[in-house]
């Protein structure tokens, strides 16, 4: 028996900020039959509470990492082997793995100087990741209101494995210029536009959530030629009813720790995912010079009096480009009536006990129907 | 996000303050340039180099030299902040406050009381606190618990670079007298901190790690202390949640009191004395309002009640370290009733 058929399950790495995190709960008994994509174990990070999936197929021998370890990526988590492998060998095996282990070294380069281009005279902020030399179109994901690229720290390294990845914080968000112009809304998708057109992506798989995705049907409908294809997660922009209009408000208003807690919660079906990390992190954005004033300018220009002036239900019947709608059953902001009675060429996916983030709140799943839809056009 | 000091943190907020609001202007000993400085590009900036540049950019106007009489320029800072000025007086040891007490104690902070409301004292007194450089008795001591004694002014104690800097911004935008307290060890401690002007809230405690058997409230350098003895306890098994107040006036007495309800177990780690000091103020705190909640009395970990020893060994046994946390933490847990 060698060991080639004893397999490590190890710590992923979720987002371009991870070191380590925290092993909250085994989802998987030893001598359990699990293959890939089965839950091993829930993990918190910084930023939120996800679980850890298995790759691989076989018995899972040993849990080698205990309830409360906080590990480096990479480090190990557990062994699976088939029935035949014998104890000594996953001893052997693991000292063998835990001998050899090096934490990667966090180059603070790369984890920390983002990269930036100047569109119309403002410097956008993003992020690269995967297949640089990948022939597929590359993925641009565009977040929502408030939020920043780190959005989709689950979903990146699943989709750079064929793609490259691109995460963007668009004008008024993240590390990117906080002036907006006198039109905040079309300053977004001409960011967007301009972003595409400057690095010169070609056909590009587009990525929106909730605001993020009203910005991206705008893209596509004002330049359909520039998409590969569309995806529109719990998407604003498809009627003009908000249903999360307190949510918009209580998340400028809200400058202390109290406040934004009860306000982030409503982003989740499952509240006791918002970490305080998760609050402190929306608070030093939150709390930078100008960022108030953006959001506020935003929020009226895109939903004044507790409506949405965007809407682009009408016209994604006649946009070229496939188009999948993606929506988390239990969003409180953007309501799931809205994926209802889309036109024929979108197909829509409800995640259930996922709220209005699904990408993070049911990230496995996410990326499952992001990354089948992808490879469906390839 | 760039890499910065404490030092240069605080540096960064009084730059982009004074360029933003003209009304905003430094006063104190040194602050210009060290003694004997060579002209204006040679300014080291206060002893520790913390407003370096400051002269070069703002003139003598605005970056005041003062003579060496606290009780002169710190009354000076206060009729400037009566009349419009929002001064930056520095205090270059919190020891020093004997010689301006009645400037800071009983003039600007009681100023806004006694006339009804009409005027105000936007001051900031910046002021360095702490042992650990083996400069004796007369300025290593942590006196935010005096401070904090006083109706009328506020007490801002920065932990790290991040926090320093949005503290700083918001203290010199606060209408009230605020003592701004840096600890010397910090300076070169280094963290993100945004290029951009931001505001920290007074009064708005930082949760620095979680953990439900022990709750930590620690403030200033010995935050970064607790955090040691947190990561060696975790090792035990043993989660604590580290509260950083980040102000003591106003304290926000609420996270502290939420996190004991969870925990049941309270430790205070403070570098003030452990008499009349921060320890045994939220300690009575705790004990008065979340009383039922404890399952193990409270501890505090401080520095003995003697003067500070200059010899660098005596002073190193003065100053609380991670094992003294670690030990108080296993009594909270094994205590049985």
């Amino acid at each position: 028996m060698s060991n080639d058929q004893i397999t490590a399950l190890t710590m992923p790495k979720w987002g371009m900020s991870m070191v380590t995190g925290k092993v909250v709960d085994w989802l998987a008994e030893e001598g359990a039959m699990l293959s890939t994509g089965d839950e091993l174990a829930e993990v918190e990070t910084d930023k939120i509470v996800n679980v850890v999936e298995v790759q691989g197929d076989g018995i899972l021998r040993r849990r080698v990492a205990k309830q409360g370890d906080e590990l480096p990526i990479g480090a190990l988590l557990g062994v699976i082997a088939p029935a035949e492998a014998q104890d000594n060998e996953i001893d052997a095996f693991i000292e063998k793995f835990q001998e050899n282990f090096v934490p990667e070294e966090v180059e603070d380069a790369q984890v920390k100087e983002a990269l930036s281009i100047d569109v119309d005279g403002r410097r956008l902020v993003y992020q690269k990741a995967g297949a640089e030399d990948s022939e597929l179109p590359p993925v641009l994901f565009i977040h929502g209101f408030g939020g920043d690229s780190s959005s989709w720290m689950f979903n990146v390294a699943d989709l750079a494995a064929n793609h490259l990845v691109y995460t963007l914080d668009l004008p008024g968000h993240g590390a990117s210029s906080k002036k907006l112009g006198p039109d905040p809304f079309e300053t977004l998708v001409s960011s967007v536009y301009g972003f595409i057109n400057q690095l010169e992506l070609g056909k590009t798989h587009l990525i929106g959530h909730s605001l993020g995705a009203a910005v991206s049907m705008a893209v596509a409908v004002k330049n359909p030629e520039l998409l590969s294809s569309l995806t529109i997660v719990d998407a604003a922009g498809l009627s003009d009813a908000l249903a999360g209009g307190d949510y918009i408000q209580e998340f400028i208003n809200a400058e202390r720790r109290k406040d934004m807690k009860p306000a982030l919660q409503k982003l989740f079906a499952n509240p006791s995912l918002v970490t305080r990390e998760m609050i402190n992190e929306t608070l030093k954005y939150k709390r930078l010079e100008g960022v108030s004033d953006v959001l506020t300018a935003l929020a009226r220009a895109v939903f004044p009096d507790g409506k949405q002036i965007h809407v682009f239900r009408d016209q994604l019947a006649d946009l070229p480009m496939p188009i999948t709608a993606i929506w988390g059953a239990d969003d409180q902001l953007t309501d799931p009536v809205d994926a209802q009675s889309m036109p024929d060429n979108v197909r829509v996916h409800i995640i259930d006990k996922a709220g209005h983030m699904p990408h993070m709140e049911a990230a496995s799943q996410f990326n499952k129907i992001a990354g089948a839809f992808l490879e469906s056009l390839a | 996000m760039p890499e910065k000091s404490y030092r240069q943190a605080i540096n960064e907020a009084i730059v982009q303050e004074m360029r933003r609001d003209s009304s905003v202007i430094l006063m104190g000993e040194d602050v210009a340039g060290g003694a004997g400085a060579g002209g204006e590009e040679d300014a080291w900036g206060g002893p520790l180099g913390v407003t370096k540049g400051l002269i070069s950019e703002f003139g003598p106007t605005r970056v005041i030299d003062t003579p060496i009489s606290e009780a002169g320029y710190m009354g000076a800072a206060i009729g400037a902040a009566a009349n419009g000025l929002r001064p930056l007086a520095d205090l270059m040891f919190c020891d020093f406050i004997g010689v301006c007490f009645d400037q800071i104690c009983n003039q600007a902070a009681k100023y806004h009381y006694m006339y009804g409301g009409q005027d105000k004292i936007p001051l900031t007194v910046r002021t360095m606190i702490g042992a650990g450089l083996s400069i004796s008795s007369q300025h290593s001591q942590s006196l935010h618990p005096l401070f904090t004694y006083f109706a009328g002014l506020k007490v801002v104690l920065p932990s790290g670079p991040y926090d320093a800097k949005g503290l700083l911004i918001a203290a010199l935008r606060d209408d009230d007298p605020v003592i701004f307290c840096e600890h010397k060890l910090l300076y070169d401690m280094t963290e993100d901190v945004p290029d951009e002007s931001y505001v920290i809230p007074f009064g708005e405690a930082n949760f620095i790690r979680e953990g439900g058997d022990v709750t930590i409230v620690a403030l200033s350098r010995m935050v970064h202390i607790a955090g040691e003895a947190a990561a060696s306890l975790s090792r035990q098994g043993i989660e604590c949640e580290i509260i950083d107040p980040r102000t003591t006036s106003p304290l926000d007495a609420e996270s502290i009191i939420e996190s004991v309800e969870q925990t049941g177990r309270l430790v205070i780690v403070d570098e003030s004395g452990p008499r009349c000091g921060m320890a045994s103020d939220i300690s009575a705190m705790v004990a008065e309002q979340a009383f039922g909640a404890l399952k193990a009395p409270i501890m505090k970990v401080t520095p003995p009640h003697v003067p500070i020893p200059a010899a660098p060994n005596l002073e190193q046994l003065y100053i609380p370290n991670a094992g003294r946390v670690i030990d108080a933490v296993r009594q909270t847990m094994e205590y049985a009733r």
